[in-house]
């Protein structure tokens, strides 16, 4: 399993949360009415069936089928739902009602709890983060950012990993968070193996995901930021896919995918001679140059004026480096010229930043 | 579906059928083989045919068709074609009978002796039970890797499974050896008893509405409120008995009020006890439901029968929604009995190895039964193809949980329709439907309102739909749903499948406008009379079309060799035509180098048109190539140059009939490319339908197939026979005339499974079926052939002391003057369409203008607190109705609610879906309902939630503003003829000592008379003014509707108010003057009454009496209404 039950169970919490509050959010505005249909969200259809599993693995009935079963139900605590997975001690949300029947609303908790987990990757990410920094935990306490960063690093260096390889890692200093790293990985999917093999991707070192369109005969990368990059670029055959592991999709998509800047970045700085590390202080920023001297955080919003927004109600912990830049990739300007302008333009916080793009700062701090 | 017997292959049905009539009748030519293999029972039934009649239901049941002389034609053509195909091959053995195609009457000659043992195998085979079929499948397994496919197919993504950790239990299977118990003797005495027990779990359960059972059915002194009657023939009476015996086929009449729904769950509460096996089929869904859940309360053993099409599911799963979300909160923390057993979530989604957000799994047509696996071979390796495997989680999904609980309930309940669904292979190894199981192993079937269920199979004998030039539709359907949406900018119905969907739907409109654009063209060159003349409102098929042009004025002169080469040359032609036309249109770019893709072995056409193959193959190419450019060709000049290259290549592979003129080819053959075309893009569109709906493009299925195939086999072929085409009519409407195609299909007689389940495999070694109950209150009415049921009655129920509430019932004619026509009336009915419009406008306002409205009015001065329906025609007038009320009234408009099959955006509550209608009752801010008429329907109540009234209508007044009319290209009153003929010559008896001959003229005749109604009908559109003698029928179907809805406002026995608003009504009347039966459906509807109600039969007028008393009376009387009783008196 990807994440341990309990893990899986705050997730489809989650994950049902924010359909909820879609469904809700859909009926008041469009005056509809609660449908099992093609109306319903993908999302709230991939909660129920995430619930439907925990049903069939607990040996409870299926209350995952239909909307109005959980309709039934949500207006009382989810440890009474008779889904021992929701009920146990281990299960945070047992209290947790979703839904206000007498008004027919969303509760506060289930508002909150969907703004927690707003897809089944971010609320995945979440999870798996919280859990390697609890592995982290177990080294001594000089050992635990050396640690994550190690560990992190590794994952984005080595999306698809050989078990050899990853045993070997995991041997080098790393038995403490065993668990939590072998828990970052899963088997390569049956999807992903076409004719018995699967296929390397040359650029993040993900997988290319056979595909029917004849243009990309070996298969596509689906690692977003990779796409973007440029042309798919076709990486060594995988002969024996059982004997290799793929980083979880949530990493896929939060780790890896910003990991192609942040490493080129970080390498480049490494090799003009700066002191250049990877997530410093277990995740403070995505490069620190110098100690607390400057952080690089390297992000790959869509649009600007989103990421604006985002950094304006806070930059975290990037407020503890003097100096702070934000990094965009290069092909953001490729994209839309005047995303630094616009991204400037939509900040208003008080903490000082500065924008630049990814060879904009290996020039700046490389010389 | 039945397994074939060794050695049965289809081509050969000829030989197996030869074998049964010379072995089993006696009989040496095949003449009367399609009297003896339509199905029916009369026929089967009959002395003549005691031996034959296995025989014939086991080649049905196998497949073999031969219920026309067509077809036997086809089959024998068939059997000889394969022996000259097959007869050089090494271990070739000759089939036993040798055919003289040549000859009319089909002769064959045994060329083995009687006693061959391979004869004797068949005749054995055939009379003996045939196997069920097994399914084949086997459930993925766990432990292995398993994929399944989203999307079309060949371009589907591929998800993969992991049910790593998962131990799933294989689901329980149905028990199809058990078998009916028999007759069922019910004392009325144990009934009470029975009411006695639901009314003390009552009072245990006192949170819950009680049912006062007993008292429904007797009073404080002990005396019964309901009689149980049966009529005694003999002294002409209906006597009163105390005890009920099911026993074979029974009719029971149900008079208003008598607590036909009472009984019913009294006897399912008894019959549960004792351990029998019920069906129960109710109107609907939503009715069987709410009735589950009555029965569940009492803790009977009950599930529900439910139809398992990924569209079925979502039709019913959205009527749920609807009447869970009938509050303010729209279903937000609301739920309903009965939900989970409407769920459409698949539980397999959950184990998705590798979730995408992009990628949709397909929950709304999941991966039942194609589950992808490498199969286990024996020896323990994998196969090298995946193959489709079960899914491993059956026994505890909650989608399949309806189909999976159905094997261990005692009782079911479903919709008629519901029982042609096949058991899904998760929970019989057999392949069987469910109408086939209950036939095997119920002991009692309940069939709720009989008269509608019996209209509801007659319409899956006919399946038709507007292709284009109505807004009904398929063509204005696609605009809506797809085009217009996709242009407009809902770009995210951008999915592969859609695309797909999209491109085929563009090729079928432009062919339908290539159609459509040549008959206008004709009729604008040619007037009135044109080539295809002749084709108008008929079957048009390609193969009508080709007879005409290639086939000499009368096949039937020709004799010996000489019509058998005629008929072979013709067989030629249509299966060159069709495999060249479909080659073009399925693979649009390919350019052929052989006739490999094309359906027909290119050696038997080259013999049949005496051509040689080579030449063959070149023109079949060549005219899919010509095909494929007029297809894509924009330009007019272009197409028609490829037309010209198609006709030259085909005329020169085979002659047309020389009689014919240039001209007359020319047009002929352009509208043979257009119909071919047009009928293959509109099949080939019609699969996709379901995985459209779901996308969310199409809300509902545009265009259903009628019955399936394994009922198709079990129930008798209509006298009608099969037809299936398009249909052509031009409609004047101003200065051009609108060219509207329809496409049409007809099959079987269904309703006789209503009277045939009892013994459906009589034939087939079950003697005993079910017994079979067919209950309703409006099932009697012989002038009906839609609703009548000609069986008994052997049970009436009804109320000694039924008070006469309904005497106070006023029926009222009541047209408005029209304000822009002094001294004529609002006539909507019969009106051109550019007129109705307005007249529903000022009915509007005549209605709802002033200080105190006319229609609040009324809720107070007839019974006061009853509330008015409008009764309109369809959901359209709906919309037109309320949107005009919402201009001159909006301050009324919120208190008038629409019923819509659409709920629009941003509903206020003033629109309502008919599941959602009866939920009305609990509301209090409404005064006014407008409906359609048949969509409050059966079952269908409205009626005081609690008070002093409880129980009684809540609608008092009703205004009809239209005159109900079907829609002129309606083939309802069809199917009701072709159903009633069809099952009186199924419940025929012939004489002992009728021979074969005479059984099959019998037949003839039959089919003979109801062919020239049919025809008739489908020629012409459906206008009371031009239907002759055949206005009585028409009338007494419409009637049983208007009855049906005015019994709406007299539930419990409430009087009811009817107001009769079109002048379509009594035309005559409106103006003055008298009216007849001819000129008035409200006279006409009286005199079927009156005819009724002093039936020569004293049990008959008994029964009529008491059904339709209540609308009779009120009728006769009706105010406003000038009646006469001779035809058209005045003139």
């Amino acid at each position: 399993m990807l994440l341990t039950e309990e893990s899986e169970a705050v997730v489809t919490t989650c994950m049902l949360a924010r359909g909820l509050c879609e469904i809700y959010d859909k009926i008041s505005v469009d005056g509809g009415t609660v449908q099992q249909d093609a109306d319903l969200s993908p999302l709230a259809r991939r909660a129920l069936a995430r619930l439907s599993r925990h049903c069939l693995m607990d040996g409870a009935e299926d209350i995952g089928s239909s909307i109005h079963l959980v309709m039934g139900l949500a207006s009382r605590p989810m440890s009474s739902w008779g889904v021992s997975s929701f009920s146990g001690a281990a299960f945070r949300y047992g209290d947790v009602e979703l839904v206000d029947a007498e008004l027919g609303v969303p509760t506060e908790d289930c508002r909150e709890l969907a703004r927690i987990g707003g897809s089944e990757i971010d609320a995945s990410e979440d999870i798996h983060h919280e859990q390697l920094r609890a592995a982290v935990q177990s080294y001594p306490a000089s050992q635990r950012n050396a640690a994550y960063t190690a560990i992190r690093e590794f994952v984005v260096r080595n999306p698809l990993v050989s078990l050899d390889a990853l045993h070997r890692f995991i041997a080098d200093g790393h038995v403490h968070a065993a668990r939590a790293i072998n828990g970052l990985y899963r088997p390569v999917p049956q999807g992903a193996i076409s004719a018995g093999v699967a296929q390397n991707c040359g650029r993040c070192g993900a997988l290319l995901w056979p595909v029917r369109d004849p243009a990309f005969p070996h298969g596509r990368c689906q690692v977003r930021q990779c796409l973007l990059e440029g042309e798919t670029v076709v990486g060594a055959v995988v002969n024996q896919p059982s004997l290799h592991r793929l980083a979880n999709a949530a990493l896929l998509a939060f780790w890896v995918g910003p990991g192609l800047d942040e490493v080129r970045l970080h390498d480049r700085l490494l090799s003009g001679g700066r002191a250049s590390i990877l997530y410093p202080m277990s995740d403070a920023a995505d490069v620190g140059l110098d100690g607390l001297d400057v952080g690089l955080d390297v992000k790959s919003y869509a649009s600007p004026l989103v990421l604006g927004a985002r950094l304006t109600r806070g930059i975290g912990r990037l407020a503890l480096f003097r100096r702070r830049v934000i990094v965009v990739p290069d092909y953001k300007l490729r994209l839309n010229p005047g995303y630094i302008d616009d991204l400037r333009a939509s900040y208003a916080g008080t903490e000082p930043l500065e924008f630049m793009t990814v060879t904009a700062a290996i020039g700046t701090f490389v010389q | 579906m039945r397994a074939p017997p060794p050695g049965f292959t289809g081509f050969l049905g000829a030989q197996w059928l030869c074998a049964a009539i010379d072995v089993l009748l006696g009989e040496s030519d095949l003449r009367n083989a399609p009297a003896l293999m339509s199905g029916f029972g009369s026929v089967l039934d009959s002395d003549t045919a005691e031996r034959f009649a296995p025989a014939a239901t086991a080649l049905r049941l196998l497949g073999v068709v031969a219920a026309s002389e067509i077809q036997v034609r086809q089959l024998a053509y068939a059997a000889v074609g394969w022996e000259e195909d097959h007869r050089d091959e090494a271990g070739y053995r000759e089939p036993p009978y040798q055919i003289d195609v040549s000859h009319p009457r089909l002769p064959f000659r045994r060329r083995v002796p009687r006693d061959d043992p391979d004869l004797a195998a068949m005749i054995s085979a055939l009379t003996n039970p045939l196997a069920l079929q097994q399914w084949s499948m086997a459930r993925a397994d766990v432990d292995r890797p398993m994929i399944i496919e989203a999307g079309p197919a060949g371009a589907a993504e591929r998800i993969s499974i992991d049910l790593e950790g998962v131990d799933p239990v294989p689901p329980d299977h149905f028990n199809l050896s058990r078998e009916p118990r028999g007759p069922i003797e019910i004392p009325v005495s144990e009934l009470i008893a029975v009411a006695e027990e639901l009314d003390e779990i009552d009072r245990v359960h006192s949170d819950r509405p009680a049912g006062n059972w007993a008292a429904r059915l007797r009073e404080a002194d002990g005396a019964m409120k309901v009689e149980f009657l049966s009529p005694d023939r003999e002294d002409g009476k209906l006597v009163a008995g105390d005890h009920i015996r099911l026993d074979g086929l029974r009719h029971l009449i149900g008079l208003p009020g008598t607590g036909k729904t009472t009984l019913i769950i009294l006897l399912l509460m008894w019959l549960d006890a004792r351990r029998y096996r019920v069906v129960v089929l109710l109107p609907s869904i939503e009715t069987s439901l709410n009735l589950l859940t009555d029965l569940r309360a009492y803790g009977a053993d009950v599930g529900l029968l439910v139809g398992q099409s990924p569209q079925t599911r979502i039709d019913h799963a959205r009527k749920l929604a609807d009447r869970i979300g009938c509050d303010e909160a729209r279903g937000f923390g609301r739920t309903a009995e009965g939900a989970e057993l409407l769920a459409l979530n698949c539980a397999l989604g959950g184990f998705e190895d590798d979730p995408q957000a992009e990628r949709e799994f397909p929950h709304l047509t999941p991966p039942c039964l194609s589950v992808l696996q490498r199969p286990a071979r024996a020896d323990g390796t994998l196969g090298a193809r995946e193959t489709a495997h079960l899914c491993p989680l059956s026994a505890g999904c909650g989608r399949l949980r309806a189909s999976r609980e159905l094997v261990g309930h005692r009782i079911w309940l479903g919709h008629v329709l519901s029982m042609d669904t096949r058991i899904s292979p998760h929970f019989s190894d057999d392949r069987v439907r469910h109408f086939e199981a209950i036939a095997m192993t119920a002991d009692l079937v309940i069939v709720d309102e009989a008269d509608g269920a019996q209209a509801v199979l007659d319409r899956k004998a006919v399946a038709s739909l507007d292709l284009t030039g109505s807004e009904s539709s398929y063509e204005h359907a696609l605009n809506r749903d797809l085009f217009v949406p996709l242009s407009a900018g809902r770009t995210d119905m951008a999915a592969g499948n859609i695309q797909q969907y999209g491109r085929a739907a563009s090729d079928f409109r432009s062919l339908n406008h290539s159609l459509v654009g040549h008959l206008q063209r004709l009729r604008a060159r040619s007037g009135m009379e044109t080539p295809l003349s002749r084709f108008e409102d008929t079957f048009v098929t390609g193969n009508n079309i080709l007879t005409a042009i290639f086939s000499p004025g009368d096949i039937s002169v020709l004799v010996g060799a000489e019509r058998e080469t005629e008929e072979r040359r013709f067989n030629a032609i249509r299966a060159f035509w069709d495999g060249c036309v479909r080659a073009a249109l399925m693979r649009r770019t390919d350019e052929d180098q052989d006739v490999d893709g094309y359906g027909f072995d290119p050696e038997r056409i080259a013999a049949d048109l005496n051509r040689d193959r080579d030449y063959v193959e070149a023109a079949a190419t060549s005219i899919a190539a010509a095909t494929r450019d007029w297809i894509s060709e924009p330009l007019a000049a272009r197409r028609d140059v490829y037309l010209e290259d198609i006709r030259t290549r085909l005329f020169d592979l085979v002659a047309p009939n020389a009689d014919l003129g240039r001209d007359e080819l020319v047009e002929l053959f352009r509208f043979l490319v257009g119909v071919t075309t047009v009928i293959m893009q509109f099949l080939a569109l019609i699969p996709a339908q379901q995985a459209m709906i779901a996308e969310g493009i199409h809300r509902e299925p545009l265009f259903q197939q009628g019955i399936s195939e394994d009922l198709g086999r079990l129930v008798p072929e209509a006298l009608i026979g099969r037809l299936s085409g398009v249909r052509f009519r031009y409609e004047d409407d101003g200065p051009r005339a609108r060219v509207r195609l329809q496409y049409v299909s007809f099959r079987g007689t269904p309703r006789a499974l209503m009277y045939r389940l009892g013994g459906l495999f009589r034939h087939q070694g079950r003697e005993r079926g079910p017994n079979i109950l067919l209950a309703s209150a409006t099932s009697y009415l012989a002038e009906s052939p839609t609703f009548h049921i000609p069986v008994g009655p052997d049970i009436v129920l009804r109320r000694p002391d039924a008070g006469r509430g309904w005497a106070e019932s006023r029926y009222v004619f009541a047209p408005i003057p029209d304000p822009a026509r002094p001294g004529s009336m609002l006539r909507f009915s019969g009106s051109p369409l550019s007129v109705r419009d307005r007249v529903l406008r000022k009915m509007v306002e005549h209605y709802f203008l002033g200080d105190d409205p006319l229609a609040i009015q009324m809720t107070r001065d007839f019974d006061p607190g009853r509330k008015v329906g409008i009764v309109v025609n369809s959901y359209d007038q709906v919309a037109k109705v309320k949107a005009h009320l919402k201009r001159v009234r909006p301050d009324l408009a919120g208190r008038v609610v629409g019923v819509t099959n659409r709920p629009p955006e941003l509903n206020e509550g003033d629109w309502v879906t008919t599941a959602q209608v009866e939920r009305l009752s609990a509301r209090d801010n409404w005064d006014v309902i407008i409906f359609p008429m048949k969509a409050l329907a059966r079952g269908v109540n409205i009626v005081f939630e609690d008070g002093p009234r409880r129980r009684d209508a809540l609608l008092g007044t009703l205004l009809f503003l239209a005159r109900p009319h079907p829609a002129s290209e309606s083939l309802d009153l069809v199917a009701g003829i072709a159903g009633q003929r069809s099952l009186a010559f199924d419940r025929r008896s012939f004489a002992p000592d009728d021979d074969v001959g005479t059984l099959a003229n019998a037949w003839r005749d039959a089919r003979r008379e109801l062919s020239l109604v049919s025809r008739r009908l489908l020629r012409f559109p459906l206008q009371a003014s031009r239907l002759g003698e055949l206005a009585i029928p028409f009338t007494a179907d419409i009637m049983v509707d208007v009855l049906q809805t005015i019994g709406r406002a007299m539930r419990n026995g409430c009087a009811a108010r009817a107001v009769f608003v079109d002048a379509a009504w009594a035309p005559r009347s409106a103006m003055g003057h008298s009216d007849s039966f001819r000129s008035s459906m409200l006279v006409a509807m009286r005199d079927i009454l009156r005819n009724r109600l002093t039936d020569p039969d004293p049990v008959d007028a008994e029964i009529y009496r008491a059904l339709y008393e209540p609308f009779y009376e009120p009728l006769s009387r009706c105010a406003g209404l000038r009646f006469s009783d001779g035809p058209d008196d005045e003139e």
